[in-house]
C-alpha cells in the first residue's frame, strides 16, 4: 500500500466518527496546554530570578577576594591561610590571562577621601569606587551626562559620579545646632539635577579628612592640601551594585584605580605631615585582623596587598561558573551572581518539578484517551479489519493505519493545545500582572510570569505526536492480531 | 510464484489427509475428516454438502484463514498451511480472490473504492486502481451504481460489487462461499453466470461453496462432502450450465442502453490485461520492498 493511502485510509477513519474523535483531540489540546503552561510558568520563573539578580549586578561579573581562611566543619575551627594570594598587579594579570575574561575591575574601598566643591560644599556620602578608566565601558555603566573614563583618564584623578551625588553636597557650616549629618537625598530620574555637574566653573577637590570643614581650622598646623580633580561624567540613576548593596542605589565616585592610588599616596603624606608622624613609622597599606590576629603579612612570596577586590567581567554568562572555578583554583575567593542563579534554580526545581508533573498527568490522562479510541475504534471496526485482511491487506498497512490515526489526533491536538496554551499565558499573565511573582520571592522583576519560548511550542507538538503513536502502538498490534476468519463471522 | 508457468497437468491446490478438529470443552467436533483432493488450472469445481458438513471450514483452510489439524494444503507450490500471518497476506493478495455470502464491503467506501481496495492493497496508483474499478464495475453491470455506499444497494448489486472486487486484480484462485444465499433464484443466476464467465474469461480457477445442486450444476467437477468426507466426486463437464454471452450478464437498465455504449467483455478485457501488466511489476515490487523491511 501506498504511504499516501495509508494517510488517506486514516484520516477518513479520523473523519469518520466526528465527535469522539473532537473529544479524544480536546483531551491532546488539553493535555498539551496543560504541560506548556506549566513548564512556561518555571521558564517565567527562572527568568523572573534572573532579571531579579541581574538588577544587583551583572550575571556576567564575578566578584573576587582573598582568601584569609577556611573554616573546617570537622574540627570546628577556623585555619588560616598561611599563603595568602594578595590581590595585586601579577595576580591581577594572572586573572586577566584566563579565557573568557574581558576585562578586571581593580577595586579599592576610597573610605577616607571626601569630594568637595567650590571649596566649601562637601558630600560625605560618596566613597570612591576604583575602575581600570580604560575598561570602564565594558563594564554595565550607563552615562547620563558626559561621558565615561576611558584610556585617558589612566593615571589621573578624572572621575564619574553617580546619579546622587549631586543631591547631597552640604554646607557643614550651615547645620543646625545638633544636626551632625545632612539627610541622604536619592535623587529620582525624572527631577533634574539640581546643577550641572560637568560646569567647567565647578571647582572639585578631594581631602582624606572627614572632619574637614566643620572645625574651625587649626593654623599651627600644616595646612592641608586639596587635591584638585575633574569631574567627566554622570551615570543613570542605578540600583545599587554588588559592591555597595548596604545602600539601596548607587552613591559611588568612580575614578581609576591607578590615579587613586596616587592621589591617595599624596593625601596620606600630606595627613602624616599633618599630625607630625615621621615618614617610617606612618603605616602603609592595609592592616587587616582576623581572630584579633593581623593577616596582613601571611602572603605567598611576601606580596603585598594592594586591591580591596576585583570585578572579573567575563564575555559569555556560561562560562561564568568555570572561570570562577579558575579563579579559586588560584587560590582566591570567587562569587557570582550565576552561584546563587544556581542555588536559586536548585531550590526551585522542586517548584517546577511539581508543576511539570501535573502538565503530565494531563499529558497522560489524554495518552490514556487515546489509547481507549483506538481500541473503542477497533472494536467497532473488528469486521472490517478481518475483510481487509481476507482480501490482501498486509499487517504493516493495517498497524500503520491506526498508528497513523493515532498521530493525526496527537498532531491535532498538540497544534491546537499550542494555540490554547498562548491564550491562557496571556490570561494569567494579565491576571498575574503586578504581584504574582513575590509568591515565588521575586520583587523587582517586571518580567512575565508565563514565558512561551518558540521552542516549547515544537516540542510540545512533537511530545503530543510522539505520544499519540505511543498511545496508537497497543491498538493497532491488536488490530493486527486479530482473527481474521472470526472477524468475518461475526455478524 | 506468481510469473511461475503452471503446466495444465500439474494441479494448482494440493489437499493431502487434511482434518480438523474443534475442540469446545470436552468435546471434540471433527469438521473435516482427511480430505484429499487436486485443483487444477481453470477449473471451475463446487464444494456440495448439507448445513455443517464441513464445506466452509475446507475452503478457509484452503485460502490459510484456518490452521488444520492434520494434513496439507499446497497451493502453487507452497505450504498454505505453514505460512506466516505476513506471507499469507501478501500471497492472497497477489493469487486470491473472496466472494462472501453477506458481501463484507466496507460500508463507508463507495463501490469504486470498494472494488480497487485489493489493488490499493498491492500499492497500485489511485488514478489507475479507480479506473480499472470503473471498467470491472461496467462489466459488472454497475455503471450506475459506482459512487453508491453499500447501504444505498440491494443485495444483488452489493455481490456484484463483491464480484467486481474478487476478480479486479484478476487472482489466479477465487473462493466463493455461498455466493448467492442470500439472493432470490433470478439474481443467483445472473450472479453465477457473471462468475463463472469471468473466471472463463480469464483463465481463472475458482471454488464454489454451495448446498445448492442448481449452482454446482455451473461447475466442472463437483465434491460431494459428507461429515467433512468427500463421498462423491462427479465430472459435470457434459451436463454443465454454460452462461450464454456477456450481454446475458448485464440487468435490465443496462441493456436499454446503446449497443456501442456497452463494454463488451473482450475490448475490456484487453484494456484491463495492459493495466495488469504494470500492476503485477507493482506489486512485485512492493512485496520484495515488504519483506526486505520485515
Ligand atoms: N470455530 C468453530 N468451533 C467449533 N466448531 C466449529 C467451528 N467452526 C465450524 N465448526 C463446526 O464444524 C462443522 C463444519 O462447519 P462448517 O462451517 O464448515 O459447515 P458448512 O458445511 O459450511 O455449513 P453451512 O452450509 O451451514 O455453512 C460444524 O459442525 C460446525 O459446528
Ligand atoms: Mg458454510
Amino acid at each position: 500500500m501506498k504511504i499516501f493511502d495509508v494517510i488517506g485510509f486514516a484520516l477518513s477513519n479520523f473523519l469518520r466518527r466526528k465527535a469522539r474523535s473532537a473529544l479524544t483531540v480536546l483531551g491532546v489540546i488539553i493535555g498539551t496546554a496543560a504541560v506548556v503552561i506549566m513548564l512556561s510558568i518555571g521558564i517565567g520563573m527562572n527568568k523572573g530570578f534572573e532579571d531579579q539578580l541581574s538588577s544587583w549586578g551583572s550575571l556576567k561579573e564575578i566578584s573576587v577576594s582573598e582568601k584569609y581562611g577556611t573554616y573546617n566543619e570537622e574540627t570546628d575551627e577556623y585555619e588560616e591561610n598561611t599563603s595568602r594570594v594578595p590581590l595585586d598587579d601579577i595576580t591581577l594579570d594572572d586573572i586577566k590571562a584566563l579565557d573568557h575574561v574581558q576585562a578586571v575591575k581593580p577595586g579599592i574601598y576610597g573610605y577616607g577621601a571626601y569630594l568637595i566643591k567650590d571649596g566649601k560644599e562637601k558630600c560625605s556620602q560618596g566613597g570612591i569606587e576604583t575602575v581600570d578608566a580604560a575598561t570602564m565601558a565594558d563594564f554595565e555603566y550607563e552615562i547620563l551626562i558626559g561621558r565615561l573614563l576611558n584610556e585617558d583618564d589612566v593615571g589621573t584623578t578624572n572621575f564619574v559620579m553617580s546619579y546622587n551625588i549631586p543631591f547631597n553636597f552640604y554646607n557643614p557650616r550651615e547645620l543646625g545646632e545638633n544636626e551632625w549629618f545632612a539627610p541622604v537625598y536619592t535623587g529620582k530620574n525624572d527631577t533634574e539635577l539640581p546643577f550641572d555637574p560637568l560646569d567647567e566653573n565647578i571647582k572639585y577637590q578631594f581631602t582624606w579628612w572627614y572632619g574637614y570643614g566643620e572645625q574651625p581650622m587649626d593654623f599651627s598646623r600644616p595646612r592641608i592640601v586639596l587635591e584638585d580633580a575633574k569631574c567627566v561624567g554622570v551615570l543613570v540613576q542605578d540600583k545599587a551594585s554588588v559592591e555597595n548593596y548596604n545602600q539601596d542605589y548607587d552613591f559611588s565616585i568612580y575614578m581609576d584605580g591607578k590615579g587613586y592610588r596616587d592621589m591617595n599616596d599624596r593625601l596620606q603624606k600630606n595627613r602624616n605631615k599633618y599630625y607630625g608622624i615621621p615618614e617610617d613609622e606612618a603605616s602603609t597599606g592595609t592592616v587587616y585582623f582576623v581572630n584579633g590576629v593581623n593577616v596582613a603579612d601571611n602572603t605567598v612570596e611576601g606580596r603585598e596587598t594592594v586591591y580591596d577586590y576585583l570585578t572579573v567581567l567575563v564575555d559569555d554568562t556560561d562560562e561564568v561558573i568555570e572561570v570562577s572555578k579558575e579563579i579559586m583554583d588560584l587560590g582566591l575567593e570567587a562569587s557570582s551572581q550565576m552561584d546563587t542563579l544556581e542555588q536559586v534554580q536548585e531550590q526551585t526545581k522542586f517548584l517546577r518539578t511539581i508543576l511539570g508533573a501535573i502538565g503530565a498527568v494531563a499529558f497522560f490522562v489524554a495518552a490514556i484517551s487515546i489509547a481507549n479510541t483506538m481500541v473503542m475504534s477497533i472494536y467497532e471496526r473488528t469486521r472490517e479489519i478481518g475483510i481487509m485482511k481476507v482480501i490482501g491487506c498486509k499487517l504493516g498497512d493495517i498497524r500503520g493505519m491506526f498508528l497513523v490515526e493515532a498521530a493525526i489526533i496527537g498532531v491535532t491536538g498538540g497544534v491546537l493545545g499550542v494555540g490554547l496554551s498562548y491564550l491562557m499565558s496571556m490570561l494569567v499573565n494579565k491576571l498575574a500582572s503586578g504581584g504574582a511573582m513575590e509568591m515565588f520571592g521575586i520583587y523587582s522583576s517586571e518580567s512575565a510570569i508565563s514565558i512561551i519560548p518558540f521552542w516549547l511550542d515544537i516540542v510540545a507538538i512533537i511530545l503530543a505526536t510522539v505520544v499519540g503513536v505511543i498511545s496508537g502502538l497497543y491498538p493497532a498490534i491488536r488490530a493486527t492480531r486479530l482473527s481474521a476468519l472470526e472477524a468475518i463471522k461475526n455478524e | 510464484m506468481a510469473e511461475k508457468v503452471v503446466p495444465t497437468a500439474k494441479p494448482v491446490i494440493v489437499i493431502k489427509g487434511l482434518t480438523k478438529i474443534f475442540t469446545l470443552g470436552k468435546e471434540k467436533v471433527a469438521a473435516l475428516n482427511g480430505i484429499d483432493l487436486e485443483i487444477f488450472p481453470t477449473e471451475i469445481i463446487c464444494l456440495l454438502g448439507t448445513s455443517g458438513s464441513g464445506k466452509s471450514t475446507l475452503l478457509n483452510m484452503m485460502a490459510g484463514l484456518e490452521k488444520p489439524t492434520k494434513g496439507s494444503v499446497t497451493i502453487y507450490g507452497e505450504r498454505i498451511d505453514k505460512m506466516s500471518e505476513r506471507k499469507l497476506a501478501l500471497f492472497r493478495q497477489k493469487n486470491m480472490g473472496f466472494v462472501f455470502q453477506s458481501y463484507n464491503l466496507l460500508p463507508n467506501l463507495t463501490a469504486i473504492d470498494n472494488v480497487s481496495l485489493p489493488l490499493a492493497f498491492a500499492g497500485v496508483r489511485r488514478k489507475v486502481r479507480t479506473k480499472r474499478a470503473k471498467q470491472m464495475l461496467k462489466l459488472c453491470g454497475l455503471g450506475k451504481r459506482m459512487k453508491h455506499k453499500p447501504t444505498q444497494m440491494s443485495g444483488g448489486q452489493q455481490q456484484r460489487v463483491g464480484i467486481a472486487r474478487a476478480f479486479v486484480a484478476t487472482p489466479k484462485i477465487v473462493f466463493a462461499d455461498e455466493p448467492t444465499g442470500n439472493l432470490d433464484t433470478h439474481t443467483t443466476i445472473e450472479i453465477m453466470e457473471m462468475m463463472v464467465r469471468m473466471a472463463r474469461e480469464n483463465k481463472q480457477t475458482l471454488v464454489i461453496v454451495t448446498h445448492d445442486i442448481e449452482i454446482a450444476a455451473y461447475a466442472d467437477k463437483i465434491y460431494h462432502i459428507i461429515d467433512g468426507r468427500i463421498s462423491a466426486v462427479e465430472d459435470n463437464r457434459d451436463k454443465q450450465i454454460i452462461p450464454a454471452s456477456s450481454t446475458s450478464a448485464e440487468p435490465e437498465a443496462e441493456q436499454q442502453k446503446n449497443e456501442d455504449d456497452k463494454p463488451s467483455i473482450r475490448s475490456a478485457d484487453d484494456e484491463i490485461s495492459g493495466i495488469l501488466e504494470n500492476f503485477s511489476i507493482e506489486t512485485e515490487d512492493k512485496s520484495e520492498n515488504n519483506t526486505e523491511e520485515e
